[in-house]
């Protein structure tokens, strides 16, 4: 990942998008990062493909709680209920575990979205048999 | 918080009560409408270290819940009368749910009580015994503390092993820094505690 980028995304021949985000985020760029989540889900939905993502939150130093971010958590919860997708698997701290969990409570994607502390585990669930 | 628990009736539970325990499935959430609970974990000595304390206003286990981790890290237990409000998960759930401007408030007293979580761990594990009950000291105090001229007063009445408990020393030691900050004037009263604010910072500073 570059010096300036805070997040950045892949496709996986493993089979699942991947997003990595690193350093202190802004609203700006979770919005971003939202987009080109709502863009891959599109672009796999057209060709037939199941959406699963995963979501590497470890980079992220510290939450920022404040209003400042309101927008972005709007964005994430509208997504999270608007888009297209099978399963978004997320791991991170224990903070990052808490606001994604509460968000995914607001959005009522409990079965859909799921928070881990690693790796591991996140892409057990996310390539488990449904 | 309360706003949540508007309307649910209210239960007793006598001290000494066990909520929850470690690894327990978490199936409530709980405010506080008078009286203390502590949070501790069971030590590989067998131990109590007591973590945090949940004061009247405050709901637990949110940070649990929150995290998705579904079950109970540690003890949950009364440390004298309680009354309290019960909220069946699953209905914190939905009033969560489409709610955005609860979620947030939720989000920033998790992450008030997850960052206490970390103090208490850290001052736990890094200072000397004079340092750890100094350092519970201010958190009581800020927690449960009435201040009235230059003095607090800990509304919570502890014994030395509670005391013991939360810093993670031996009863005998505890109450050795207890009686040393007796003759020093940093402290007085039996197990209400008054603290005097000024000298209890310079040693926090030491």
């Amino acid at each position: 990942m570059g010096k300036d980028e805070l997040f950045k995304s892949f496709y996986n021949p493993s089979g699942f998008v991947e997003m990595h985000f690193s350093g202190e985020q802004t609203p700006d760029s979770v919005i971003a990062a939202i987009a080109e989540l709502v863009g891959w889900s599109k672009k796999l939905n057209t060709k037939k493909q199941m959406v699963l993502i995963l979501a590497d939150i470890t980079g992220v130093p510290k939450i920022d709680i404040s209003g400042k971010m309101t927008p972005a958590r709007r964005a994430a919860v509208k997504a999270m209920t608007s888009a297209k997708y099978d399963r978004i698997a997320v791991y991170g701290n224990v903070a990052v575990q808490i606001l994604v969990n509460t968000l995914v409570l607001i959005a009522g994607k409990r079965k859909q979205v799921r928070v881990f502390s690693d790796r591991a585990e996140a892409l057990r669930w996310l390539k488990a048999e449904y | 918080m309360e706003e949540i628990f508007e309307n649910l009736p209210s239960r007793k539970l006598n001290k000494g009560q066990i909520l929850i325990y470690e690894g327990d499935t978490i199936r409530n959430i709980y405010l506080i409408v008078s009286g203390y609970v502590k949070v501790y974990s069971i030590h590989i000595n067998g131990a109590q270290r007591t973590i945090i304390v949940y004061a009247p206003g405050e709901s637990f286990p949110l940070v649990s819940f929150l995290s998705g981790q579904g079950i109970a890290r540690y003890f949950y237990e009364c440390m004298v009368d309680v009354e309290l409000k019960v909220m069946p998960q699953q209905n914190f759930q939905e009033k969560i749910h489409s709610n955005l401007d609860l979620g947030e408030k939720l989000i920033a007293y998790s992450y008030v009580m997850s960052n206490q979580f970390i103090e208490r761990i850290e001052t736990l594990s890094a200072h000397s015994a004079r340092q750890k009950v100094a350092a519970l000291l201010s958190y009581l105090a800020a927690k449960m503390g009435e201040e009235s001229s230059g003095k607090t007063r800990l509304d919570l009445p502890l014994t030395s092993q509670e005391i013991a408990d939360m810093c993670g020393l031996t009863r005998e030691t505890a109450s050795m820094q207890l009686q040393r900050m007796k003759k020093e004037g940093l402290i007085s009263g039996r197990r209400n505690l008054n603290i005097d604010n000024k000298k209890l910072a310079k040693i926090i500073e030491e």
